[in-house]
């Protein structure tokens, strides 16, 4: 229990890190990734649904103090992890529910974690450019910036997972 | 009493979010200025977009009055203009007032070559000492600010461009005074760089910049462009002003030359100071037998 707090806690303070000290930096047109939205998309399966939603709204403000953007991040955030919530309940069975851990590919499969990475982030990006730009009047820019970012954000999902998360299952 | 306990247990997630997502959005509606007026105007949005989709059409009627009215302004105008003058003399042209003593004049020229995709950029004018050209003029457009004379041959002189690393330029914002220097990070020949504005300072997007006249080679109040971004030197107590130039450096042809008469009052007031600077220690140091 202990143990799962820490990690948790560890990984709240890498992804954080990583996105405002090096993604921030990233300067390419239309291309804004959000890597640290996986830290809610990798919370335990089991998760007290309104820890989940606190644990979105801590992560998204802490991200908003250094983009200074006071709310903004928070409220996609909270959105997404409203969102996951959902999303596990119709796509995971009652049995997986009560056994999958965490939602990685070692306890689901490449499939179903891409399609998860790919929605969530989505959704994701969906809230936060719209409620960056609040305007619908350049849609047609925002919905690129929307599609852009995921691609990049959905990529560096996979990298990650890759390359520091448990891929096959132990038995 | 217990259903409305069973009710909130039932739904205390909802409320959670709704919750959380309320004080996220009024830290962002608060904190963020262009959130604010978009709740604010979005009832409005409907009736402006109405209201606008009538006048275009209306304008269109209108057109020729207005083109007519344009025109008559126009011609109003450019007969009142220094260049209408230009033939009649030098060009240079002064105005005569016993009570006002003339401090600058402005001699029309015309740009013959100039670069602006280089770090470091030069334009040659059609004047030269022939015309009372000397180094260290001010050159500016009706629109803004070019550069500072460098050279000055008999019929020609170089300047260098404000798009150039050794350009820099003592402006101030025209609402509140507040003076730094201009200078021009190589990228883009449509924006300047803004720095020295302390954070206290307000600074909004749009605000006007022109000439401090600190320098007495840039007369004051010359238009120099408008805020385009306001962001923070890293770590410093320091805005870095992103200002967008209102010159447009790559269509550039008409030009005045600014001479400062009194700047040669300037120069000898300092080099007399320096001159009785440099005596005052010459008799200090004891003479040696």
């Amino acid at each position: 229990m202990i143990r799962d707090l820490l990690l948790h806690i560890t990984r709240f303070i890498l992804f954080a890190a990583v996105q405002v000290f090096i993604l921030k930096k990233l300067d390419i047109t239309f291309v804004n990734p959000q890597l640290y939205i996986m830290f809610i998309l990798m919370l335990p399966v089991q998760l007290n649904p309104g820890w989940l939603l606190l644990s979105g709204f801590i992560l998204g403000m802490t991200v908003d103090v250094f983009y200074n953007t006071q709310g903004l991040c928070a409220f996609a955030a909270v959105f997404l992890a409203y969102f996951r919530i959902f999303y596990l309940r119709t796509t995971l069975s009652k049995d997986q529910l009560d056994t999958i851990r965490q939602p990685d590919i070692a306890s689901t499969d490449v499939q179903w974690f891409l399609i998860y990475a790919t929605v969530c982030s989505f959704v994701h990006h969906f809230v936060l450019f719209f409620a960056e730009v609040f305007t619908f009047t350049e849609i047609l820019q925002t919905l690129l910036r929307i599609v852009t970012s995921t691609v990049a954000t959905v990529m560096l999902i996979m990298l990650t997972h890759f390359m520091f998360f448990r891929v096959r299952s132990r038995e | 009493m217990r259903n409305l306990i069973l009710f909130f247990q039932k739904f205390y997630l909802f409320f959670l979010f709704i919750g959380l997502e309320t004080v996220s959005f009024y830290l962002l509606a608060k904190n963020n200025n262009f959130q604010n007026t978009a709740v604010v105007n979005a009832s409005n949005y409907m009736v402006g977009q109405f209201y606008e989709s009538v006048s275009w059409f209306t304008d269109y009627l209108k057109l020729r009055d207005v083109n007519d009215q344009l025109l008559q302004e126009n011609a109003k105008y450019r007969s009142g203009i220094i260049q209408s003058f230009y033939n009649g003399n030098i060009g240079e042209t002064t105005k005569i007032d016993s009570g006002l003593k003339q401090q600058f004049s402005y001699i029309p020229a015309r740009l013959i070559n100039s670069t602006t995709n280089l770090r470091n950029n030069f334009l040659i004018l059609n004047r030269g000492t022939k015309h009372g050209i000397a180094k260290n003029m001010a050159v500016i457009t009706s629109a803004g600010i070019v550069g500072i004379v460098m050279e000055a041959s008999e019929n020609f002189c170089s300047v260098q461009s404000f798009l150039n690393k050794n350009a820099q330029i003592s402006v101030k914002i025209k609402e509140n005074g507040y003076f730094g220097p201009l200078v021009w990070d190589g990228a883009n020949p449509q924006y300047g760089t803004l720095t020295d504005i302390n954070k206290h300072v307000n600074v909004k997007v749009g605000q006007d910049i022109i000439t401090s006249g600190f320098s007495s080679i840039f007369p004051e109040g010359i238009n120099v462009g408008k805020v385009e971004e306001v962001d923070y030197d890293a770590g410093g107590n320091f805005y870095k002003l992103k200002i967008k130039l209102a010159t447009d450096f790559g269509n550039l042809s008409a030009v005045y030359i600014v001479n400062s008469l009194m700047k040669k009052e300037v120069e000898q007031l300092e080099t007399n100071a320096e001159a009785q600077e440099k005596k005052a220690v010459n008799t200090n140091v004891p003479k040696p037998h």
